[in-house]
């Protein structure tokens, strides 16, 4: 008889699953498991208690600070932490840009981010997309001309992730609009403070703010503040998405709203029965449980090749169209269950406010129109294909 | 080196099991050249060790049912027709599970060394035998008379001994399934068929056949959770046979899309054929992470932990089964519809694996029944509260 996991690992998983019941503050843990979204504040609040158990950067390595988790351990921690109704930490500063500053940034540089994302006294944001380059990221058009010790940026970024709440942005750049596209683009940190940004809302098909338009204008932004050299901005956003995908597993998230769906559906009837009792609910709450228990345990699988040396099919595409369908699948069958009961979400004037804090259910259809964006985001799952298919068949 | 309370774990690869796999596949390969060495590919497989793996580790095997499933993969990957998943991931090693009355380590040995080949009745719906304890025997392990018939045993007509399970009857009391093991030449064997994956099927009738005491193996609880254990066994050691086949077809399909040419340029080049590519390779990736893990639990304890990882492992592999074969057959385009074609081997094995235990509807009813459907954390044990049933 085999084990999924090492007694190590297993102790592991207790010490974390003591640490988020005894730290994760009982306001954001009620708002998680209910549906709600984590404000600015839910995740600065969760973000200071984990730095102060040593955690704030808790994908890093010792050498950065972190606390050096093996692959699998980092596995247990995201699964238990988001079981519990933990908030995820902002990725765009622990997850995408301090990789790429540990890679390819100089000490100051590392001296100066690292420990600021880790504490999240730096909230990033991520400036790759724009109007018109999209899937074709290395059509981006935001200048940076050099100006003795600045660039001046001209541009805009779309579809940015919490850009109304961020202190900075990572951007790639057009910095040589000779020779190939991608060898004309640099990687540069601005801050959010800068004269010359403009934040303006985005409102996606949920009624939400949560992706911007970021416009730039003439803004100035010191050359120290670049990453790597000029023109290897496509290589640091290359290493990261080689990376960072590897974790894309999102299951514990996934657990999580299985778990709700469950609680939800408690409280509804249909035919004069529970809705749980209805075989054909059943049988699809049975499905995407199973393919969750597949999708969980590939990426563990890949983890383990990885620790191994050996690489066991294609990691971070797969986990990322499996992941991001089964999160699409578990909110339609979440808003499906409770059925019309998922339509109210507003109340009338005067304040229009969303209803979503006074009923759980208010929360099921927004995070269905939401979770669209899942199949779409971090290389749509067209790309991801693009990537997968080049390795198969070259 | 890696320590062994590593590969201990389930997804880390041993290995002798990479050898193991190797040695089968030259060992299948070598029985190609039949004409060159005269030996058949069971032969080949007996004197490649293949059928002792499964053996416990003091009777020469593994023990460990993931090298029965690293064999049964590579005999999918090739396409070989043979009773390795009835005689020996399953017979050889459920008589590993029961004390031993019956010379059961002898007949084990003798399956291992190629003598004789075992088989068991494997869907329950399709075989109906009773046990009638015969008057003034011992009535705490009676002498039975067995009758009744078993329809669609797998290598039915070629098996020397055969698993049985029957209901016991004993006079005035409950009823109770009791498991025997029944010589080949106790029982009428009747309708045997080819099915379309080109393994051979046969009903076994019994009529009145005598089973000595020592050969009633179990009975009760004991007899219900040897014959699940079988099932789930059959079931998992079915899971990598498919994921070999799948393997096989993927490969096979990926070299096609890239020398066949229209409009002047490979298929491969197209990108609405690779994108369906690349979901059988997802589908494949899905199909071996839970066809190991359900090897890796198969042997646990917990029943509840088995059942779990064995319905999660049938339910992903007949979907990716029915996806990976039929996509397989659309790319290749006509000629993917040709006897001849490479393919339709594995198609046809495919779809009688999606079908011999019930396709994923029936693992879909076994999840929802049991304390299954609050498994998220399959392979490890769950608590049982809060069942969606």
């Amino acid at each position: 008889m085999a084990r999924l996991f090492a007694p190590e690992e297993e102790t592991f998983r207790r010490e974390v699953q003591e640490f988020l019941s005894t730290r994760l503050p009982a306001d954001i843990r009620e708002r998680m498991l209910t549906g709600a979204r984590a404000s600015r504040e839910d995740k600065v609040r969760w973000s200071k208690i984990l730095h102060s158990r040593g955690w704030g950067g808790y994908t890093w390595p010792t050498e950065f600070g972190g606390p050096g988790f093996t692959p699998v351990q980092r596995y247990i921690f995201e699964d238990v932490a988001a079981q519990a109704g933990a908030p995820e930490v902002v990725p765009f500063g622990q997850k995408m840009v301090a990789p790429v500053i540990m890679a390819f940034g100089n000490d100051t540089q590392k001296e100066f981010y690292l420990p600021r994302i880790a504490s999240l006294e730096h909230y990033w944001c991520q400036g790759y997309s724009e109007p018109g380059s999209g899937s074709d990221l290395a059509s981006l058009k935001t200048r940076a001309v050099r100006d003795g010790d600045d660039y001046v940026v001209s541009g805009q970024k779309a579809w940015t992730t919490e850009a109304q709440d961020a202190d900075w942005i990572f951007c790639l750049v057009r910095t040589s609009n000779t020779g190939r596209k991608q060898d004309g683009i640099t990687f540069l940190l601005i801050d959010m403070r800068t004269p010359g940004i403009t934040v303006r809302p985005i409102i996606t098909i949920d009624g939400a703010h949560e992706i911007n338009e970021v416009w730039f204008e003439d803004v100035r932004v010191p050359v120290k503040n670049r990453i790597g050299e000029e023109g290897q901005g496509w290589t640091c956003a290359k290493y990261l998405l080689e990376k960072e995908r590897l974790n894309f597993g999102g299951m514990g998230f996934c657990k999580r709203e299985v778990a709700r769906l469950k609680r939800l559906a408690a409280g509804v009837q249909r035919a004069g029965r529970p809705v749980l009792e209805d075989p054909l609910v059943k049988a699809r709450l049975a499905a995407i449980e199973m393919r969750i228990i597949a999708t969980d345990l590939t990426n563990l699988r890949f983890l383990r090749a990885a620790e191994c040396g050996k690489t066991a099919g294609l990691p971070a595409p797969y986990l990322k169209i499996l992941s991001s369908h089964l999160q699409q699948d578990i909110a339609e069958l979440q808003m499906r269950t409770i059925g019309a009961q998922a339509l109210a979400v507003r109340s009338v004037a005067p304040t229009n406010q969303r209803l979503e804090l006074a009923s759980e259910e208010a929360t099921v259809a927004p995070t269905y129109c939401n979770l669209r964006k899942t199949t779409i985001y971090a290389g749509s799952n067209e790309i991801q294909r693009n990537i997968a298919a080049k390795n198969l068949l070259g | 080196m890696q320590d062994t309370t590593r590969s201990d774990l389930v997804f880390v690869s041993r290995e002798e099991y990479d050898l193991l796999s190797d040695m089968v596949g030259r060992a299948v390969e070598r029985s190609t050249r039949k004409a060159s060495t005269g030996r058949s590919v069971w032969e080949q497989l007996v004197d490649a060790g293949a059928l002792s793996a499964a053996l416990s580790e003091a009777e020469g095997g593994f023990g460990d049912a993931r090298a029965v499933s690293v064999i049964a993969e590579m005999l999918g990957y090739h396409g070989i027709v043979s009773p390795f998943i009835p005689s020996s991931a399953v017979v050889t090693r459920a008589l590993s599970r029961v004390p031993d009355p019956s010379g059961s380590i002898e007949i084990r040995q003798r399956i291992a060394g190629g003598e004789i080949v075992a088989t068991l009745p494997i869907i329950p719906h399709l075989s109906a035998i009773s046990a009638t304890p015969v008057e003034s025997s011992n009535t705490i392990v009676p002498a039975c008379s067995l009758s009744g018939r078993a329809q669609l045993v797998p290598f039915g007509a070629e098996a020397g001994i055969i698993l049985i399970e029957a209901t016991l009857m004993p006079p005035g009391q409950t009823s109770e399934p009791a498991v025997f093991l029944i010589d080949k030449d106790d029982v009428k064997v009747e309708n045997s068929v080819i099915g379309i994956d080109g393994f051979p099927y046969a009903d076994v009738v019994l009529d009145g056949v005598a089973a000595a005491p020592a050969r009633l193996l179990c009975r009760g609880d004991g007899a219900r959770d040897l014959m699940e254990w079988c099932r789930d066994a059959y079931l998992t050691t079915l899971c990598a046979d498919a994921l070999g086949a799948m393997s096989r077809l993927v490969a096979i399909t990926g070299d096609y899309l890239k020398v066949r040419h229209q409009f002047g340029a490979p298929l491969a080049s197209y990108q609405a054929l690779r994108h369906r590519f690349v979901d059988m390779d997802i589908a494949v990736t899905q199909t071996r992470t839970v066809a190991e893990m359900a090897a890796g639990v198969l042997d646990d304890n917990d029943a509840d932990t088995r059942r779990n990882a064995v319905t999660t492992a049938h339910y992903i592999t007949v979907r990716a089964a029915f996806h990976v074969s039929q996509e397989a057959v659309q790319l290749h385009g006509a000629i993917g519809m040709a006897e001849e074609t490479p393919i339709s081997g594995y198609f046809k094995r495919l779809l009688a694996i999606s079908l011999l235990f019930g396709d994923e509807d029936s693992a879909l009813n076994r999840y929802t029944a049991g304390a299954a459907c609050d498994g998220l954390d399959a392979g490890r044990p769950a608590p049982r509260s809060g069942c969606c049933g």
